[in-house]
């Protein structure tokens, strides 16, 4: 039994718990073997209490993942009811309307038991390589996007179920990663288990539900504190977000209204789901609500059930942002991730300062490779490349920074090391930053170039690229202009995202990541700074005078103080 | 020929500069401090040197080995006081080393920033030449690009080069090219190649590691050459010893060529000096925790030896999180660093709740008790309102402290807010920056395997053996050793280091496929590379050999390092391997998975000289006076409230010296506290032996 704890006792419970996850993190990092997991982290590890509510999570998570767990250890409950379970098992599901919104991410859980009862679940989703099924958007239901595991005992009071490993290793193109992987989320789990139960026997305590309710109650307390800042009122946003391989739109509303320390946000009038692989389920869209709002009221504290009771969110059943089973969703990133900044623009009116421009880096841009080296032997790379963050208003947006994921890019070595093909090209564009008073961050180029001979695939890959702004820049707020729009490009033709494409050897096809917004007039910013990034080649000389209205001399590359003047005065 | 009788210990900190002179013939020890010269750091050295003299003249012509650590390589990063340096990348990858990885280090701050890259773009060149992954040359590289874009860096004024080229770490034949050439069209640029500092796979932390060696190399080289010449000039002919991340020492000469190794040098003397303390008290595991005005560091060693790791990460815009500083991939000892320390703030959060740290009132204005209008209540007010400290007797007395600006303002930022008692307050900051440093040394411990209930705490730093006693009953240790001369502890940790070199080989090949004989084979032609390093570091004596390998499950992308038998009885076949690698993984991870097959990443030698001679001398008898010099009532948490403490001078203690809990013992850098269940001996070397006993 946990005693009722004094503000010390409970930092100090709340801290090891935080480190406990860490150490699970870790493991993972340590343990994985595709390069998906161990070098761009797509992964997350978190904490439940024994009714299932988010404790802990790590520090490193993807906003998608998080709230994927979050909802589904309610939800297994009702298909594997807590009750049943016993020490050792550990519970496997993909379901996208169960968790977090596509196939190839798999949540692993454990139960906890501390003197013969639950105390707490243990949980991670992978983002594996490969989960089988066709690549890309074009895709109508979810039945042509690869395996569906129901929730079901991945280990049964300790003993593997080999039937689940062989039901999964037949269906996917790289069996020993995919598997091996999984392997690495039980390793995990088993730290994180390991480390709870001594929390709890040291503690001499046989709950954490106590600690956690005063940890919810906490966290939820300063988030109304927070809100309570905002002005009451309600906000509107209607945006439009391009469908990939098509001139048509998707329309994402919101509504929010802020009420003392409650907000109530209703995506009435967003368009309906899909034929295409691009649907978001409700989880997934709920987990960017949730984050968006997060960023801008109460970004420090430590994120846990708490913090998701003021919300009350409300998405039309059917629509691209609540679909229905049988949709396709594996590219949900192109349209869910926007979430965060239909929310922005909302309340951009209320909270300007907080805020940031529209990013180059929303949505995702995630490409996959799937082919065969020359020895036969089967490859699936999973390399994502970032725009630039939004500026903020008091300073520029990051170049190349992924979000509102967040994941780490792969190595250049890596990806040349674990399939045939040779980067050529891993480099800021130039002007792609949105001018402002703050500059949105700049894009990059990455260019693939598929070998021929003895160093290239044995045949054909297959590429498909989940991305987005094509068509769409990201907008700047307060007068700052939007950032560049994304490129792909094949053999110096221009190619869109979704549609998977087949690569030949000698072929060569670039990314160009969209850059963010800028923030207030680009005319306002400090001559000085236009300056720099005219010498750091992040801003040419021509849009310094063009646009931000700076005269640069060419040969010293200082500011030519008279002609900023009369360039300005205009 | 050079003297024999005196080796010399310095380590130039941020504020002060500590010296300890060790007189072989006799064991005695001399200590100072004098403040730190920023502009030439060399200068404290020789005023060290000049008030050490008065009690030993012209020490310095009988001085055998100088041996020295510097915080200068950290500092002139995190102060950007480097040298311009430009950097050559593979043509396409010249902004690597500002997209680093793209991951956002707090996933919910929208106003993040990260540190501004070493290298601005403009002096960042991607040349023409291309190596594949296998290590083949796809393209050679341009001759003339390279001819007139060191032209251009002549012309910048550039002072030092990075050079990291794509596969380097597999085929360096192109990142030589570019050295050899700047070593003859322009000899005054420094240079630094990756294949060089960092032959490992991962673009962006190899760029990122030569970067901070190549922006250092120009500031070690002037500062540790005017340092050489000084003390020559001074009448010193021995040897001068720069102390490595990794806890061992070196050669000037190869902390010239790579001073990114020398980045932690300070931090892990203390850590050294813990390994000569457990070798003296006779305990194999021993938890090294020093206390200082920022931060707590502590170190777990096992069997004597500390873990060391391959990453570090200098200069975070938020100093306690983890991806907003610029990665380092070298060997350092795998310390941790708690934003815990004397001057460690204390606040109500945004919950609130207490918090203590990380934020530090460092050194000015200090806090409130220093009477620097430090306005903001630290855990040295803390510990002084609770009666730990004795407000005559800071610093030997050199320094009074005001309780009552202490008591004042934890009352008026804390206690008023809480509602609660200013005494309780102050309990809560003491109790709560000890819950805190337990709770990451709790980690920091199960990460390792480390038992707290078999190894001793080994306190030092200025606050350390304050807060040892409380700090050692939340983490379940039972012994706690405060060394000789606490405060000041990390230099000796100098005098205690063996001469060291690691080296490392990447040889890659699964167990399946190991051929043992090579391996072999591969181990001595390391061996023989550490060893002629060391003995041009001027160490003589025997060396010894350990061999290590990282490995992994073939496919996993980070590897466990275990440790090989030793260099007489050869690499084991096979079997053997398996039985180890097996043995290895699940000590770590604690599930093992017989199916999968495991793989040979990195071949590791630590060659090390013999340890210097016994340092601590034992002690002699009693000189004059009774070592107690009064009571003293200190706080011990509303349960029991203030009880009196018997208090004695640390200086009048002897061997076997007993003294029971409650007591505070004095010193003129620090203060040990124990509480009523603690038996304290002094044992033959001078140190505090502490013993916790089971009350009824």
């Amino acid at each position: 039994m946990a005693p009722k704890l004094n503000p010390l006792e409970l930092e100090v419970a709340w801290s090891r718990l935080l480190s406990i996850v860490e150490e699970a993190d870790a493991t993972v990092m340590r343990t994985a073997f595709s390069s998906i997991i161990r070098d761009s982290h797509d992964y997350s590890c978190s904490i439940f209490d024994s009714r299932g509510n988010l404790l802990v999570q790590a520090a490193f998570v993807t906003p998608g993942h998080i709230g994927g767990m979050s909802a589904a250890l309610k939800t297994l409950d009702q298909h594997i009811p807590h009750a049943s379970l016993k020490p050792g098992d550990i519970l496997i599901t993909n379901d996208p309307w169960i968790m977090s919104g596509h196939l190839p991410d798999i949540m692993v859980a454990a139960p906890v038991f501390h003197r013969s009862r639950l105390v707490a679940f243990a949980a991670c989703v992978f983002h594996h390589q490969d989960i089988g099924g066709r690549l890309g958007t074009d895709n109508r239901e979810v039945y042509e996007e690869g395996l569906q595991l129901p929730p079901c005992m991945l280990y049964r009071e300790g003993v593997r179920n080999e039937d689940v490993f062989k039901i999964i290793g037949a269906n996917v193109r790289v069996p020993d990663l995919v598997l091996n992987d999984i392997k690495s989320q039980v390793t995990a789990l088993h730290a994180a288990s390991d480390g709870l139960v001594a929390f709890l026997a040291e503690k001499k305590w046989d709950s954490l539900d106590a600690v956690a309710d005063e940890i919810f109650d906490r966290t939820e307390a300063s988030l109304r504190r927070c809100i309570e800042q905002i002005h009451d009122g309600v906000y509107t946003s209607t945006y439009e977000v391009e469908m990939p391989d098509t001139d048509q739109v998707v329309r994402l509303c919101a509504t929010i209204e802020v009420r003392g320390s409650d907000v109530f946000i209703d995506f009435d009038g967003t368009s309906p789901q899909v034929d295409l692989g691009i649907n978001s389920v409700y989880n997934y869209s709920l987990a960017y609500c949730v984050f968006a709002l997060k960023s801008i009221t109460d970004p420090f504290v430590p994120n846990n059930a708490g913090g998701m009771r003021p919300y009350h969110v409300r998405i039309p059943a059917r629509s691209i942002l609540n679909c229905e089973r049988p949709a396709a969703v594996l590219g949900r990133t192109s349209i869910g991730q926007h979430i965060a900044e239909v929310i922005y623009s909302a309340l951009s009116q209320a909270v300007p300062d907080r805020l940031i421009a529209q990013s180059g880096s929303v949505p995702l841009w995630w490409l996959t490779l799937s082919g065969y080296h020359r020895n036969g032997r089967p490859f699936v790379i999973g390399p994502m490349f970032s725009g630039g963050l939004g500026a903020r208003s008091s300073s520029d947006g990051v170049s190349c920074l992924t979000f509102p994921a967040n994941i780490r890019n792969n190595p250049v070595e890596m990806t040349e090391s674990d399939a045939p093909f040779i980067v050529e090209r891993r480099e800021f564009v130039v002007d792609s930053g949105g001018p402002g008073r703050t500059r949105g961050g700049l894009g990059q180029e990455f260019t693939l170039r598929v070998p021929s001979g003895d160093v290239g695939p044995s045949k054909p890959v297959v590429e498909s690229l989940l991305g987005g702004r094509l068509r769409y820049r990201a907008g700047g707020i307060n007068g700052g202009h939007a950032g560049s729009l994304g490129e792909v490009r094949l053999n110096d033709r221009a190619i869109s995202w979704g549609k998977p494409y087949l690569l030949h050897p000698g072929d060569v096809i670039a990314y160009r990541t969209p850059g963010g917004g800028g923030y207030g007039d680009p005319t306002e910013r400090a001559p000085e700074a236009v300056a720099g990034d005219v010498r750091e080649g992040l801003v040419s000389i021509e849009a310094a005078r063009d646009i931000y209205r700076v005269a640069i001399d060419r040969r010293t590359g200082a500011v030519d103080e008279g002609e900023t003047r009369r360039l300005r005065s205009r | 020929m050079t003297g024999q009788r005196f080796r010399m210990g310095c380590d130039i900190g941020g504020t002060f500069t500590d010296f300890v002179l060790l007189d072989t013939t006799t064991g005695e020890m001399r200590l100072e401090k004098c403040l730190t010269t920023p502009a030439d750091p060399s200068e404290a050295v020789l005023d060290g040197v000049r008030l050490l003299g008065k009690g030993a003249p012209r020490f310095l012509d009988d001085t055998s080995q100088v041996f020295h650590g510097t915080t200068l390589v950290i500092n002139a990063v995190i102060e950007r006081k480097g040298a311009k340096t430009a950097l050559i990348t593979t043509a396409g990858f010249r902004d690597v080393l500002e997209i680093g990885t793209e991951r956002r280090y707090d996933v919910y701050d929208l106003q993040q920033q990260y540190p501004v890259p070493l290298v601005p773009r403009n002096l960042r060149h991607g040349i023409t030449e291309r190596i594949w992954s296998d290590g083949r040359v796809m393209a050679p590289l341009d001759e003339e690009e390279l001819a007139r874009v060191i032209e251009r860096f002549v012309d910048e004024r550039v002072e030092s080069l990075a050079v990291c080229l794509l596969h380097s770490y597999r085929n360096p034949v192109h990142e030589q090219r570019i050295a050899a050439y700047v070593q003859h069209a322009a000899p005054h640029i420094a240079i630094s190649i990756s294949s060089d500092v960092l032959p490992e796979i991962k673009e962006y932390e190899r760029t990122a590691t030569t970067v901070v060696n190549a922006y250092v190399k120009p500031v070690m080289q002037g500062y540790a050459g005017r340092l050489s010449d000084r003390l020559a000039a001074s009448g010193f002919t021995g040897q001068l010893l720069i102390m490595l991340s990794s806890g061992g020492v070196t050669s000037v000469e190869t902390a010239m060529q790579y001073p990114v190794r020398v980045i932690e040098s300070g931090p892990v003397a203390g850590v050294i000096m813990s390994q000569h303390i457990a070798k003296l008290a006779n305990v194999p595991d021993v938890l090294s925790f020093d206390m200082g005005g920022t931060t707590a560091k502590a170190c777990l060693l096992q069997n004597g030896m500390p873990t060391r790791a391959r990453e570090f990460e200098v200069a975070r815009v938020h100093r306690f999180k983890k991806g907003s500083g610029i990665p380092v991939h070298v060997p350092v000892l795998d310390l941790l660093e708690i934003g815990a320390g004397g001057g460690s703030i204390a606040h109500i959060n945004a919950l609130g709740l207490l918090q203590v740290g990380p934020e530090s009132a460092g050194a000015d204005p200090g806090p409130a008790c220093y009477g620097r209008r430090g306005s903001q209540p630290t855990v040295t007010d803390a510990d002084l309102v609770l009666g730990y400290l004795n407000p005559d007797y800071f610093l030997g007395g050199t320094m009074r402290l005001d309780v009552e600006a202490s008591r004042a303002v934890i009352q008026e930022r804390l206690a008023a807010k809480l509602g609660i008692d200013p005494l309780l307050a102050a309990w809560g900051i003491h109790d709560l920056v000890n819950e805190n440093m337990a709770a990451a040394a709790k980690m920091h411990l199960a990460e390792k395997g480390g038992d707290p209930s078999t190894l001793a705490l080994v306190a030092f730093g200025g606050a350390g053996p304050v807060h040892c006693y409380s700090l050692a009953k939340k983490l379940g240790v039972r012994r706690v050793i405060v060394p000789v001369a606490a405060g000041v502890a990390s230099a000796v940790g100098f005098l205690t280091a063996p001469v060291s070199y690691d080296v490392v080989r990447t040889h890659k090949i699964a167990l399946a496929d190991a051929d043992v004989a090579g391996i072999e084979k591969i181990y001595r032609a390391m061996e023989e590379e550490a060893l002629a390093v060391l003995r041009k570091g001027g160490e003589a004596g025997e060396a010894t050999f350990n061999r290590s390998a990282d490995i992994r499950y073939i496919g996993q992308g980070y590897e466990i390092n275990v440790a090989f038998p030793a260099r007489g009885s050869g690499v084991p076949d096979r079997q053997g391997l398996l039985a180890i690698f097996t043995e290895g993984y699940r000590r770590f991870y604690g599930r093992t998975f017989p199916e999968n097959e495991f793989e040979i990443v990195n071949l590791r030698v630590v060659v090390e000289g013999p340890p210097p001679t016994t340092l601590l001398q034992r002690r002699r008898s009693r000189a004059d006076g009774t070592p107690r010099k009064g009571t003293r009532a200190a706080y011990l948490g509303p349960e029991h409230e203030f009880v009196e403490h018997a208090v004695y001078d640390r200086y009048r203690l002897v061997p076997g010296d007993i003294v029971h809990g409650p007591a505070i013992v004095e010193e003129r850098e620090s203060t040990t506290c124990i509480g009523r269940d603690a038996l304290l001996t002094v044992d033959e070397y001078g140190m505090l032996d502490i013993r916790f006993e089971a009350l009824t």
